[in-house]
């Protein structure tokens, strides 16, 4: 009996509630959803879950499909081949000069940017005059549009006009017009390639070094100091572990950039001579996107990505981890 | 075990002048504390010690060795920071065993003293705890720790109890002398408070916009104070202090302040006196030397009580006498009311004259 008068005072409350609803404006209404947690929060959301489909998820299903499929700029849909284009960029000789080229690229990059980065950041933060200047000018390749700076390098390295093989024979390096090709042969380019590259990421590596750097309270290296550490033990013991959580994350970034970077090599030496310097995402361009055949293209980019993913997935336990401390 | 000695030290960061001739002998074994308000040069003198500071001229010996040259780790000194400087990345055995490795102290001596250090500080347990897990009495305790393990000949210490809640600061400063007292290493220790200058000190040396105002013992820097800012500084509530010309009155010499005179004490007697009639003088009488008026002797004046404040064992009045306002650290049962006058009785005979032009203390 108790319970059947319970469940007539619940409909009768449940009509009165919808009967409630039913005088609500639609602007009302709307902001009694709005105030819904889960509808809110999903909406908030949708934006980088739309960006993510559309400019991520999309693009990487359609390499997914062009890497088994034979593709061309003219018949993007084309039949599924199944593993011919992989089989056909493993035996491509230059892609392995690409591959191999882009771990040197970026391994030598990242350890010359590292050290002299590292240099660079103490100097940077020595008390002297016009310290400030020094500092924006050190700047200045990290500012300057990369294809600019290529143009200049691109005439300083140059086989008539090289400066840097004048300043080399007036210093007694090598003879006049006898120096170097550096463009022009397979070792040399890939030194500049690697030298340009350093040059432009490295006021990054010193700003982001200089600044853990100075996070350091001064007085625990006074107190370094004073347990009879030099400068060299000083780095190591205890500057290096205070801000290695920075400059693990800064190289991870710099990796992950470095090795996805065809910047340097198209504005260069466009792979020259004789391919010998494509990196894979450059060689991927020429052959996907050039010449056309998109699925060997879409191929080639899938050999960056168990690299990439690896150092995606560290750069996010990192994160993690440092959410939970 | 060393001296330390301090020869017409000087330091200027550009044209601040820090330190100005600082000489200071801190005998062996002493605990010397460098006192003074911020900005008057203790820290940077400290520094100076230590070596991470390089004096502008002067010399500094430690033990008979002139240290003006010898870089920071090879002075055998310890420095205890106030914000401790801990090394974060490591947990407490590695932040006490750094400077001994460094060293090259053999593994077997290394454990021992750590322990032996540990123990005396009561952080045996917290060894393998990072600075981050630690509370900051134990960063402090680490902090000491370290400098103990390294057994140096002299310890710098630079506000080391500035960062503790007051509970734990006096608890921790009695257990700073109780280590003095066992280790016995000559100690330099710099602080802003008073208090702790008082509590701990051998010998306090008083510093102003870097000039050395006295050094004495705390008893010493209480009883005669050399000028007007060491008298307000040690003692709270402070030294009241009025204006006042020094003047014969009825075949007594009298500080009058123009509504009251107060007779000279006992120590500006004689020929002093006599030099100092017509002066200008500030008059300087301690809190605690104003009483409620029994009979017991004293200068007696009628006080308005303007403000009473109960501190259970006491209570501090502000009270005026024709004009002149001061504070006195009564018995609760004197009966301070707000607004109603008190008979009081001023002890003259402690009480500090000073020169108002010089500020130096007139005595003879």
């Amino acid at each position: 009996m108790a319970e059947v008068e319970r469940s007539v005072s619940d409909v009768a409350r449940t009509t009165a509630v919808a009967r409630a609803r039913a005088q609500l404006s639609p602007r009302e209404r709307i902001g009694r959803l709005l105030e819904n947690e889960a509808v809110f929060g999903y909406l908030m959301v949708a934006p980088a879950i739309l960006y993510i489909l559309i400019l991520v998820g999309y693009p990487f299903a359609i390499a997914l499909w062009f890497t088994v499929s034979d593709a061309t700029v003219s018949q993007p849909i084309g039949p599924f081949t199944g593993l011919t284009n992989l089989k056909f960029v493993l035996d491509d000789e230059v892609f392995k000069r690409a591959l191999a080229n882009t771990f040197v690229f970026t391994i030598s990059s990242q350890l010359i940017q590292m050290v002299f980065g590292t240099m660079l950041a103490f100097l940077l933060l020595r008390h002297f005059r016009g310290r400030r200047l020094i500092r924006a000018i050190v700047m200045l390749p990290f500012t300057v549009p990369v294809a600019v700076g290529a143009i200049a390098w691109q005439w300083m390295l140059n086989p008539t006009y090289s400066v840097v093989n004048w300043v080399g024979a007036q210093l007694g390096f090598f003879p006049m017009l006898g120096g170097p090709n550096w463009l022009g042969e397979e070792q040399y380019a890939m030194i500049s390639i690697i030298v340009v590259n350093v040059w432009r990421n490295l006021p990054f590596t010193a700003i982001v070094l200089t600044a853990g750097i100075s996070s350091i309270p001064q007085e625990i290296l006074e107190a370094a100091s004073l347990d009879g550490a030099g400068w060299l033990t000083r780095w190591r013991k205890i500057m290096a572990p205070i801000i290695a959580p920075i400059i693990y994350i800064a190289l991870l970034f710099s990796l992950v950039f470095t090795f996805t970077d065809m910047t340097v090599v198209w504005l260069l030496t466009k792979g020259s001579p004789v391919n010998s310097t494509h990196v894979i995402a450059s060689y991927a361009f020429v052959t996907g996107v050039i010449s056309g055949g998109l699925g060997r293209g879409a191929a080639m980019s899938l050999f960056l990505f168990p690299v990439l993913l690896v150092g995606a997935l560290m750069l996010l336990r990192n994160l993690k981890a440092r959410t939970l401390d | 075990m060393a001296t330390v000695r301090l020869e017409h030290i000087y330091k200027k960061f550009g044209d601040v002048i820090a330190v100005n001739d600082l000489s200071l002998e801190i005998r062996d074994e002493e605990f010397l504390v460098l006192v003074g308000p911020s900005g008057c040069g203790k820290t940077t003198a400290l520094r100076m010690v230590a070596g991470l500071e390089e004096q502008t001229s002067g010399d500094i010996f430690i033990g008979d060795r002139l240290v003006n040259d010898v870089p920071p780790k090879d002075r055998d000194i310890a420095m205890v920071f106030q914000n401790y400087a801990l090394y974060p990345h490591m947990d407490v055995t590695d932040n006490l065993s750094f400077g001994l490795k460094l060293w090259h102290v053999v593994r077997d001596e290394i454990k021992r003293r750590i322990e032996d250090a540990a123990r005396m500080l009561g952080i045996d347990r917290l060894l393998q705890r990072k600075p981050r897990e630690l509370s900051g009495g134990q960063r402090q305790r680490v902090a000491l720790g370290r400098a103990i393990v390294r057994e140096p000949k002299v310890f710098l210490m630079d506000e080391p109890l500035s960062n503790l809640d007051a509970k734990l600061r006096v608890q921790t400063r009695a257990d700073l002398l109780k280590l003095h007292q066992r280790v016995k290493t000559t100690t330099i220790y710099v602080t802003h408070d008073q208090v702790e200058a008082m509590t701990m000190g051998d010998r306090i040396a008083v510093m102003r916009d870097g000039l050395l105002q006295q050094l004495d013992t705390p008893e010493g820097l209480y009883a005669s104070p050399a000028n007007l800012f060491v008298a307000g500084f040690i003692g709270s509530p402070p030294m009241n202090f009025f204006r006042g010309t020094v003047r014969q009155v009825d075949g007594q010499t009298m500080v009058d302040t123009g509504s009251v005179r107060v007779p000279l004490p006992p120590r500006v007697a004689g020929g002093a006196a006599r030099a100092a009639l017509g002066r200008e003088v500030v008059y300087g009488i301690r809190p605690e030397d104003i009483e409620a008026q029994n009979g017991t002797g004293g200068w007696p004046v009628r006080a308005n009580i303007e403000v009473v404040e109960y501190l259970g064992n006491e209570v501090q009045v502000h009270a005026n006498v024709q004009g002149v306002t001061f504070v006195a650290r009564l018995s609760p049962r004197a009966g301070a009311r707000v607004g109603e006058d008190l008979p009081l009785s001023l002890h003259t005979e402690r009480a500090h004259v000073f020169d108002a032009k010089t500020e130096d203390a007139i005595s003879g």
